[in-house]
């Protein structure tokens, strides 16, 4: 885990090799002990009720079944967002996150968000030279509505070294805002679901 | 229709356009703007309801209930502007850009079916329609909070597409246009306008006929002559607003929007006597000569794809002066004797209007400096795969040095993040659109931070 004083020196580096991108970075009291805190984005995916029947991750044309039963919205600053128990939802960070080669990162809650009841990134590891916004899967477990409001300082990311890394190949080429998941991309998901 | 009839008609379409209002402002706005104009028109909708069922002169309801079905249409620019339609990211800009000019004013930005970019002056509209009906101290009540406020509109289709919208400089540009037209001396204009006119020894068949007829001709050709140079004026200026407000990317823009038109179209009633796209072209390209962006693009230095850009670049700018050095659009005006003198003063015009321009547009003016200060980090940015929203001091750019990154580098067809070994792909484009979207995002969020801090501190 990288502590202060190198995620600083990292965070200021010109080396593109080796810098840690975080943008924007509005304050530089974000940066803690041992992690960044980082901001709820402005742009969630809501759930809506469609005609269909159910979500089937593996299905080939999940991605647009998902479509259909969510909602893009961008809150304007100031703006509330309230989410009920047992409502989820995706959210992103505001910060754009770059990782260089040789580094991994994790996301994780805050705890005083945690004490709320919302849970905040269950897919929590970023891979090296990962680029783009974090998704957050957002769900509030009490009993209460919450109130998020953009901009609020909600999760933390981590950061470690990883050694052997290459270029990221993942699914999410640059986020920028939440993304649906896109399980059926996965190869060899053809063994597994026979036609 | 009786008094009744039309009375019944007004309170339902009161009813529709309350309930249409209702879940129209229900939705996610990305300002309070579009919040403000849902209240603007129901207060409008309810004194117009109330007029009508205090009126019994029969014309008076029928202008009244018209306009009720003309507000009834307008609650589609609130259905069509929430933040699930619009770049919400984008709207701070567009917004302190419109200001600039009309300090003030409020924007709610829409999409729309039409390829098409427009600025619509609703209070304006509005105002003129309720002059005759309402007392002005009702008009007033409408109209508190909203004194000034503009619909501005972008293609569906090309509601991602943020680079483009960079054609929002032009359309701000024509407040300007008109204000710069009415400042010219239109005795001396229609002086200059007869004697270029002559004894209309050029108009087929005018000798010919018989004095009074002659005469009527030829102010038929006076007016023709006279609107279609205002007209190309009011685009031609327009223009240069744009220019002057985005810099290399209202040419960029410009470009893409002729593609797919005929680039020598004369002005036609049907095209609301547009000017010729390659006329407007070689106006943008003659800037961006006298300004020497052009040397700013031939000096951009760095490793690849910075020189692939740079290249890319330089071979666009040569394609487009080959376009714009070509004179076929002249040999169409000139050879027809209304548009070739509506078009005759038009080089001179232009430049009376620009010092007007500078002024009006004082420090929104997106200068030569910034771009040549801020266009090579910003690439870079890029082609690492990052928002164009940081330069290398860490200082913040500004958002239309973003904007020029973005299309310097998708004219380039590199990819993004830049890979020796990736080929381009087109949604590669649309990553360099969300990139420059989330910069205009972060750069705004930036400034209006350190603003607040700095005043907290």
């Amino acid at each position: 885990m990288l502590a202060k004083s190198e995620l600083e020196k990292l965070l200021d580096t010109r080396d593109p090799e080796r810098r840690i991108v975080i943008t924007p970075l509005l304050e530089r009291s974000q940066v803690g002990p041992g992690s960044v805190d980082l901001r709820l984005g402005f742009t969630f995916l809501l759930s809506r009720r469609a005609n269909i029947a159910a979500i089937d991750p593996m299905a080939t044309d999940s991605l647009k079944t998902v479509e259909k039963c969510q909602e893009r919205i961008t809150l304007s600053r100031g703006r509330l967002l309230y989410l009920h128990p047992g409502e989820f939802i995706l959210g992103s960070s505001l910060e754009y996150i770059g990782l260089p080669t040789n580094m991994g990162a994790y996301v994780t809650s805050r705890s005083s968000w945690g004490r709320t009841g919302l849970v905040i990134a269950t897919a929590t590891s970023v891979g090296p030279r990962f680029r783009g916004v974090i998704t957050l899967e957002l769900a509030n477990l009490g009993t209460q509505p919450l109130t998020l409001r953009p901009g609020v300082r909600i999760a933390q990311i981590v950061f470690h070294y990883a050694d052997g890394g290459g270029e990221y190949d993942g699914r999410y080429p640059c986020p920028t805002g939440p993304e649906p998941g896109k399980i059926q991309k996965d190869k060899d998901l053809e063994f597994w679901n026979p036609s | 229709m009786s008094i009744d009839d039309l009375q019944r008609l007004a309170k339902a379409q009161v009813i529709n356009i309350h309930q249409r209002l209702a879940e129209a402002r229900s939705q996610e706005f990305p300002t309070n703007s579009p919040e403000l104009f849902g209240e603007f028109l129901e207060r409008l909708v309810d004194a117009l309801g109330e007029f009508i069922q205090q009126n019994s002169d029969l014309t008076l309801l029928r202008y009244s209930c018209e306009i009720l079905r003309i507000i009834g249409s307008h609650v589609r620019y609130l259905e069509n502007g929430s933040s699930s339609k619009v770049p919400a990211q984008l709207i701070g800009s567009i917004e302190n850009l419109i200001q600039q000019t009309r300090p003030g004013a409020r924007v709610l930005l829409r999409v729309q079916w039409s390829f098409n970019y427009t600025v619509i002056d609703i209070s304006d509209i509005y105002r003129t329609i309720l002059r005759n009906l309402l007392a002005a101290s009702t008009i007033d009540t409408i109209f508190s909070g909203i004194a000034d406020f503009c619909v501005v509109g972008i293609p569906t289709i090309e509601y991602s597409n943020v680079l483009l919208h960079a054609a929002l400089g032009h359309e701000a540009g024509h407040r300007l246009a008109t204000d710069y037209l009415k400042t010219e001396d239109q005795k001396n204009l229609v002086a200059t306008t007869k004697a270029a006119m002559g004894d209309l020894g050029w108009y087929p068949g005018a000798s010919q006929l018989p004095p009074l007829f002659r005469f009527n001709v030829s102010q038929r050709l006076l007016d023709g002559i006279l609107r279609t140079r205002k007209r190309a004026l009011e685009e031609l200026i327009s223009d240069l607003v744009g220019w002057k407000t985005f810099g290399i990317s209202a040419l960029f823009t410009l470009h893409n929007i002729s593609l797919v038109s005929v680039l020598d179209a004369p002005p036609a009633e049907e095209t609301r006597l547009y000017p010729p796209w390659r006329l407007r072209l070689r106006g943008m390209m003659l800037k961006l000569y006298t300004e020497e962006i052009i040397e700013d693009l031939n000096s951009l230095r760095g490793s690849s794809p910075i020189d692939m850009i740079r290249d890319a670049a330089v071979r666009y700018v040569r394609e487009l002066n080959d376009v714009v050095t070509d004179t076929s659009d002249w040999n169409v005006l000139n050879a027809d004797g209304v548009l070739s003198r509506a078009y005759a003063d038009l080089g001179e015009a232009l430049v009376g209007s620009e010092a007007f321009i500078s002024e009006k547009l004082g420090m929104t003016i997106y200068g030569r400096e910034t771009f040549r200060r801020q266009i090579a980090d910003l690439l870079e940015r890029l082609a690492l795969g990052f928002p164009p929203d940081e330069l290398r001091d860490s200082t913040i750019p500004d958002f239309r040095s973003a904007m020029a990154a973005g299309w310097l580098y998708k004219n380039a067809r590199v990819s993004v993040p830049y890979s020796p070994t990736s080929e381009w792909e087109i949604r590669h484009d649309e990553t360099i659109n969300r990139l420059v979207l989330k910069a205009i995002e972060s750069i705004e969020l930036t400034k209006s931070f350190e603003a607040w801090r700095s005043g907290n501190m």
